[in-house]
Order: structure tokens, then sequence, then C-alpha cells
């Protein structure tokens, strides 16, 4: 069962185009959604939470869509981004009480449990919070809720590596049940290498790679040599062609293994290397 | 319901603000003080009122859309909760009127009649102010809304509060306040229909502004 649906999303601004995205995220999977700086990240996350109005295209979650009913579709969304979204002069009983008053499923007690478990001070204005804090304050307000897509954008930026092992626990937790699932974006590849079920890969608006984050290992080779020793046929097939000291370093499809003959090193590629390869690449 | 909430949350976006309003009433009081008629000090809060109803537009942040435009509601219940919050200090100018008129009853002073008929008048521009100052910050969009503020928010307020008491000096030295006595109930009538085409194009500027804030992107 799809949980999330977007189908033929675009959005055209004077500088910049998202281009016919398409993809489903299955209930109980996390998806990384991941690409440079200016691809389109943001702006896809943006559509998702409805922030943003799509020039073309359609989303739904569990098969609703904004139009149809704004207050369904924005209950099932758990959001957090870069930016700290509480307004600076509220404090926490404040941000309780508004939950409380639009979130029929909002547990005050699971809140204040959060806020315990990871000590975030009640009395503090959260304008003093730290980064931290400030981040594990919005998952308090999300996870205390019942929804049903968490939507992160670049939200683990910043934070030190226990406290972004921390939150990658948590989003396993909460897809653990099989009703709920995460589409992530982040730079960290890293992370997404623990946690993503699929990988959403988007370049300059269009999509470059879309398919399970196993299925995308399995059918590439980051393939290591001298550039003597490469084919015209095995250059067409290569991706990413980066030139170092040893020789350079390319992906292949696996499919196409068979056109290596010679002294090549191969071995199966991580995200990031099938990113940046693909980045290079620029095709 | 959820209009009322989004009111409160711009309550608590400006509280800072609105910590210092007992301070106006005061300034208020004072005026009466000076021997003037109630229509200086109601003429007084009625600025106030257009002072503070835009308060929240120098909040907005484009980064407060996580938060706040994801609360599961309409864009009609989230712009009708903002026009409540400036109606509201409308609300609270009377009140105070109201409470003043009291004090002053019980001292056993008498109020005259025509008073009434330009709070009326003043009423309905006060209100007519706060829909055209909603309509131009909305139509700038919510976030450009924090730098148009400070022309928006208060030259419009410090007109009338100026003309009025200018009217009201010019009123007195003329004879044009026994005139408007003549009127007497008439005048009275305008006055009320003034406050009622307020509240209907208050109500239209509603329906505008959620057009607008529907098609507009956050971010």
């Amino acid at each position: 069962m799809e949980l999330l649906e977007v189908k033929n999303l675009s959005k055209h601004y004077k500088t910049f185009s998202l281009q016919n995205i398409n993809f489903t995220l299955p209930k109980g999977y996390i998806m990384g959604y991941v690409g440079p700086n200016g691809s389109g990240k943001s702006t896809t996350l943006n559509l998702i939470t409805n922030i943003c109005k799509c020039t073309e295209g359609e989303i739904r979650i569990a098969g609703i869509s904004c139009e149809e009913d704004a207050v369904t579709y924005k209950e099932q969304i758990g959001y957090i981004g870069d930016e700290f979204y509480f307004p600076d002069n509220f404090r926490v009983k404040n941000i309780r009480k508004v939950l409380q008053n639009f979130y029929p499923t909002f547990s005050a007690e699971k809140f204040d449990g959060f806020l315990q478990r990871w000590k975030l001070p009640e009395k503090k204005s959260i304008k003093d919070f730290s980064r931290g804090m400030k981040v594990m304050l919005m998952f308090a307000s999300v996870l205390s809720r019942d929804t049903k897509l968490l939507v992160l954008d670049e939200a683990t930026n910043g934070l030190d590596p226990v406290m972004r092992t921390e939150i990658l626990q948590i989003l396993q937790e909460y897809v653990m049940d099989g009703e709920r699932s995460v589409i992530f974006s982040t730079h960290i590849l890293s992370d997404l290498e623990q946690i993503a079920d699929y990988i959403y890969f988007i370049h300059k608006g269009r999509t470059v790679l879309y398919d399970a984050k196993d299925e995308l290992i399995e059918n590439y080779l980051l393939i290591k040599g001298e550039k003597s020793a490469v084919s015209a046929e095995l250059e067409k097939a290569l991706i990413g062609v980066v030139d170092n000291a040893y020789g350079f370093e390319a992906l292949l499809p696996s499919e196409q293994a068979g056109l290596l003959c010679g002294d090549f090193h191969y071995e199966k590629p991580n995200i990031d290397q099938i990113v940046v390869h693909y980045i290079k690449d620029g095709r | 319901m959820k209009a009322i909430h989004f009111m409160m949350i711009d309550y608590i976006k400006v509280k800072q603000q609105i910590y210092f309003m007992p301070l106006f009433v005061v300034i208020a009081l004072f005026l009466w003080g000076q021997g003037f008629s109630i229509v200086v000090p109601f003429s007084y809060m009625i600025f106030v009122a257009i002072i503070f109803s835009t308060a929240p537009f120098g909040t907005c942040r484009k980064g407060d859309a996580g938060f706040l435009v994801l609360l599961p509601s309409t864009v009609r219940q989230r712009v009708l909760g903002r026009f409540l919050y400036g109606m509201s200090f409308v609300g609270f100018a009377l009140v105070c009127s109201g409470i003043f008129v009291v004090i002053y009853r019980l001292r056993g002073q008498e109020i005259e009649a025509w008073t009434g008929t330009v709070c009326l008048f003043l009423l309905a521009l006060c209100m007519l102010i706060i829909t055209l100052e909603f309509l131009i910050l909305y139509l700038a969009g919510e976030h450009l809304a924090p730098q148009l503020l400070g022309i928006v928010r208060v030259a419009p307020a410090m007109a009338s509060f100026f003309s009025m008491m200018y009217l009201m000096d010019d009123m007195e030295v003329m004879g044009d306040i026994s005139m408007m006595k003549d009127m007497g109930s008439g005048l009275m009538q305008v006055g009320a229909v003034a406050v009622a085409a307020a509240l209907v194009l208050w109500a239209v500027a509603i329906v505008i502004c959620v057009k607008v804030t529907a098609k507009r992107d956050y971010v």
C-alpha cells in the first residue's frame, strides 16, 4: 500500500524548474531524497507539505490530496526543516497549547515525556535553545501526535554524531509498525546508507535515479584503474570519470561488467559515490 | 474555532507589545482628564487599535511556515484569525470607551449625544483603515509585510488621531458642534450605516485576502 504518491510534479520559478517528479513511497519505508544544493530537494518537500503550490502534478498522502481535504492532509504530516520554525517568543507551554488546540491526536503526556527524555528545559525561552535542542523540540512536537508521514528537510544538519544517531534510531522506530513512512533529504549520505530503503536522486530539478537502495548499490560498480586500459566501448559506459593520481575512478552499470577486460579494481559503491559520480557526469 | 486559535497565536507572537496596552489606556484617561470630550480619548484608543491590529504582520518569517502553515486548517481559518485579531482591538477600544462613559456618569456628569455620533464615524473610519491596511499587507505577501509594516501601520493611525484633534478644535471654534446637535438622530443613523458599511468591507477584504493567500507560496 502506497502512503505517498507523487505524480508528474512540476514547479516553475524564473530561474529554476522542478520537472516531472514521479515516485511512490510505500507504508513502512524510508526514502532518502538526495541531490546537490539547488537541485530541488527542498522545493519538492515544500510541495509535499503544501507550503508551496505546484505548477502541475498531484500529491496524495494515504490517498488524500491537499485540495480535497487540507485539514486531514496536514494532520498526517510531521515536518521538520533545517530551520527552526517555532516563533521566537514562543515558550514550550505555548507550543504545547497550540498543538493541543489544532491536533486532535496530540498527547501532552507524550510531549512531556520527550521533553524529559531529551532534557529540554520548559521554562527557558526557546530562542535560547541550542541547535540540537531546537531540533529535538521539533521532533517532540511531531512525534507526540499521530502522523503518517515524516518529512525531514536536512533536519540533521549541524547536529553532533550522537544526536544524529539518536534521530536515525527514532526514524527507524517510527516506521517499525509498517503504517508510517519517512521522506528524508540530507547531505549526510552515510545517514541514508544506514536507514533508507529507497533513494531518490535529483539534480537540476530532474530525476537522475530512483530505486531501492540495495538495488541501486547492486546495479553499479565502482571502477578504478589506469586510463590507458579503458577501451572505447567501456569509456562510453562509464559514468562520472574522475581522474586522480592513480589513474581514474568511475561508476559502471553492473550489467556492463562484461566490458571490463584488463587490470581494473572494482567494488560495490556506496550511495555517496554513486551521487558524486552522477553529478560529475552531468548527463 | 480554529480561527480563534489562530487569533490566540497572534496574541502570543506580539505579547511583548500587548503588555504596553494599560499604558495607552492611562494616556487616554489622562487626555480625558484635560477637559476634552469623550471623543478625544476614544479617538486615541482608535489610534492605538490601528497601531496594534497590524502588529502580527511584523513577526511573519518565512521559517515559521513549517509550523504555522502546516497546522491542520484551511487558509480561510488562518486569514480570518488574523482579521479577528485586528478587530479585537476595535472591540478593546469600544470596551475602554464604555468604561470611561460609565466612570463619567458615576461622577454625575452628562455626556452629550453628538459625541456618540462622532464616535460612530470614528469607529467606521478605524475599521476601514484596519481593513485597508490588512488588504495592503496581504496583497504584498505575509513575508514582505514586515518591511512594509512601518509605513502602513503608523501613518494612517497618526493621521486619523491628529485630524480628529484638529477637527474637534476647529468645530468648537466655528460652532459646528451646535449644527451637529441640531441634526441629532439623523446624523447618528448615517454613522450607524457607516459602521455597517465598514463591516461589509471588512468581510469582503477577508474573502479577497483568502483568495490571494491560497494561491501564494509561503517560501
